[in-house]
């Protein structure tokens, strides 16, 4: 066969060749073989260019597949995964506690009310009075803990340790019955049956049937005895013994929703007594007549005392 | 630069090494083994044993580290495929070492390569790119530039011609 001259214009075989429409074979027929070895050798040449122009993105993945396979000294290509998982662990920590704190459950008593409520291990909390009682539903089989800010009489049955929380102390007990008063400043715990522990600015106090322990203001801790069985708010009365004035005023505001203006009093005065939470006369009468106090209403829940 | 971006154990900076070294490396390693396959082999070996000694490789010496590696892995497949040759040569005497097919690929020759195909006549690279590069058909091609098939086949058979004019005889 003759040789065809590859450089006429017209030819096209070299590129049918390179496209494979023209074996190897057939082009050897229509060229030398020197032209045939350098026209094998470009095709080569351009598989090597393209082959080592390719992505190298595959090589990665494969690097990456192997490194996660071996294992052992090899480490995963994502060291940054435990952040991911640290990243995770406090998501799910967050949303453990949010959930927690939604499981907080807690009590409000407004003006005047009482709000009895059964626990679940079937204790029991009277609440008085302007009071706010809250606790961990979550942890409460491990965890019996209240946090009170108000005054409550607890009923508490046998089991683990009890604990009241409160800003001016914490009351432990391990079964009885007992009141917290924990309002402001003014601390007073009473047990009514058992025994129980009243810690207060590092004192420690134990507690039998019939006793009471109060601070109030941080001043030293009066301990004194009496033979009530009950509180006596529980019966719709609020019983003082030797308290300053102002905590007898601020139990007349919590019970009926009134704002007592005492700027024209000695404020020192000590009550010993106690006021109905049924008749707000009844008990305004009760409280300043004994105490020579004048009190006049001068706007709808605005009451302003002065001396006589 | 952060400390993150220097620490070759964090996933970002070593894939950012990667980008920036395995082409030239694979480039490298072809030249030496002229084999695709195992240049392949060999750069993925390469980067791996960087991964594992990630810590105790300094952020600046990264490149001299991958060539010095992969040099090395390529020398020992070298010493492995002298043992496999002397293994098959007790075992059969007839076989050549060299296949007859084998053409060598020399950097210079795809250095020189590379340039003419830079340098062809504009109708002619536009056509060459879009069959070598994009992999189009000289059909597709054809209709994309609505020239005919043959007219698209001759541009490609000149390019062939111009290559190995420019190249001259191998």
């Amino acid at each position: 066969m003759i040789k065809q001259d590859s450089h006429n214009e017209n030819n096209r075989f070299l590129a049918q060749w390179l496209a494979g429409d023209i074996s190897d074979e057939q082009l050897k027929s229509l060229v030398s073989s020197e032209e045939f070895t350098a026209y094998t050798k470009i095709r080569k040449g351009l598989e090597t260019i393209e082959a080592l122009d390719a992505p190298i993105d595959s090589s990665l993945e494969q690097i990456k597949a192997r490194m996660a396979n071996n294992g052992g000294v090899v480490r995963s290509l994502q060291p940054l995964r435990w952040v991911v998982g640290v990243a995770a662990s406090i998501i799910v920590l967050f949303g453990m506690f949010t959930f927690l704190n939604n499981d907080t459950v807690s009590f409000n008593t407004n003006f005047g009310e009482q709000q009895t409520i059964a626990l679940l291990d079937g204790s029991e909390v009277i609440l008085n009075a302007k009071s706010t009682l809250s606790y961990n539903e979550d942890e409460w089989t491990s965890n019996r803990s209240i946090e009170l800010d108000g005054e409550a009489y607890f009923k508490v049955e046998k089991g683990s340790t009890f604990t009241v929380n409160t800003d001016n102390g914490s009351v432990t007990v391990l079964g009885t019955e007992f009141d917290v008063n924990a309002f402001k400043d003014y601390f007073e715990v009473t047990c009514y049956e058992g025994k129980v522990r009243v810690e207060s600015l590092n004192e420690s106090f134990i507690l039998v049937p019939g006793q009471t322990v109060r601070r109030i203001n941080g001043d030293s801790a009066n301990q004194w005895e009496s033979t009530v069985g009950a509180p006596s708010w529980i019966n719709g009365e609020s019983s003082f013994k030797s308290v300053p004035i102002t905590y007898v005023i601020a139990t007349l505001e919590s019970q009926y929703d009134i704002t007592i203006n005492s700027e024209g009093i000695d404020d020192s005065i000590i009550y010993t007594g106690s006021f109905t939470h049924g008749d707000l006369d009844v008990a305004l009468q009760t409280v300043f007549r004994s105490l020579d106090l004048n009190y006049i209403e001068k706007e709808k829940g605005n009451i302003y005392l002065s001396a006589q | 630069m952060t400390e993150d971006q220097q620490n070759i154990c964090n996933s970002n900076t070593f894939e950012t090494i990667y980008q920036k070294y395995a082409k030239d490396l694979r480039r490298f390693l072809f030249f030496k083994t002229q084999d695709l396959a195992q240049a392949e082999d060999i750069l993925q070996d390469t980067f791996i044993k960087l991964w594992n000694n990630c810590s105790k490789v300094n952020y600046d010496k990264v490149k001299s580290y991958l060539y010095t590696v992969a040099s090395n892995a390529f020398l020992n497949t070298v010493k492995h495929q002298a043992v496999v040759r002397k293994h098959q040569s007790s075992l059969s005497h007839s076989k050549t070492n060299e296949s007859p097919e084998f053409i060598m690929i020399e950097q210079e020759f795809l250095e020189k390569l590379e340039r003419v195909i830079a340098s062809l006549p504009d109708r002619q690279r536009e056509v060459f790119l879009m069959n070598r590069i994009d992999k189009k058909k000289y059909k597709e091609i054809a209709v994309e530039l609505n020239i005919s098939v043959k007219a698209v086949e001759k541009r490609m058979h000149a390019a062939l011609v111009v290559m190995r004019k420019e190249i001259g005889n191998i």
